[in-house]
């Protein structure tokens, strides 16, 4: 549980520092971070290996050829 | 080569939150926020920046810190509360918050990402080498 909690600390200490480094605020961050970054590289990612088996699945067909 | 490339992908967002807190922690002056232990930010109410306060009272850091997402808190409010709510439970516990966020927002999530790219860029390889071949 120790763990746990620095761990979450350090995390939001980094969030407050970010914030203040940059101008913006702890709940822009949070926002801009956890409400669009996130889901976006997670999709993007995912979007992006279904893109990447499509190129190497035509790569290897057209070797066959 | 490409297990250095794949740990160094892994790291690098851990190494950037090191950065960003160790490169700011000889700038605080204010006295640490004692509800936790460990604190690096204070928990005072500043309205010249943020402090363990807007984590505290998301209303305080509207009010006094928000300007850019200012016209948009309609919008904003309800997917920054909808990511809030699915990390709590019902009994509304610090500790499972804590807990869940530091699972899923530090590990799972990061680790599902890091994943994924690090199968895409094998596939690069791959056609690489096949065009190469070619």
């Amino acid at each position: 549980m120790d763990v746990i909690n620095t761990v979450y600390v350090y995390c939001t200490d980094c969030i407050i520092n970010l914030a203040n480094l940059t101008g913006l605020s702890y709940y822009e961050i949070n926002f801009f971070l956890f409400c669009i970054g996130y889901p976006l590289l997670l999709i993007g990612s995912i979007v992006f290996l279904i893109f990447q088996k499509y190129r190497l699945k035509k790569y290897r067909y057209a070797k066959k050829i | 080569m490409k297990i250095i490339r794949n740990l160094l992908l892994l790291v690098l967002p851990f190494l950037c939150i090191v950065l960003i807190n160790e490169v700011s922690r000889p700038t605080i002056k204010e006295k640490p926020f004692s509800l936790y232990s460990n604190t690096m930010n204070s928990g005072q109410k500043l309205k010249n920046k943020c402090s363990w306060e807007c984590h505290e009272n998301t209303s305080y850091c509207k009010r006094y810190h928000v300007k850019l997402l200012s016209p948009y808190f309609s919008i904003t409010d309800r997917l920054y509360c909808g990511v809030i709510e699915v990390l709590q439970n019902e009994e509304d516990e610090f500790s499972f918050y804590q807990i869940m966020n530091v699972v899923f927002l530090v590990l799972v999530i990061p680790l599902l990402i890091w994943l994924l790219l690090a199968k895409s860029l094998s596939i690069q390889d791959q056609i690489r080498q096949l065009k190469a071949k070619s």
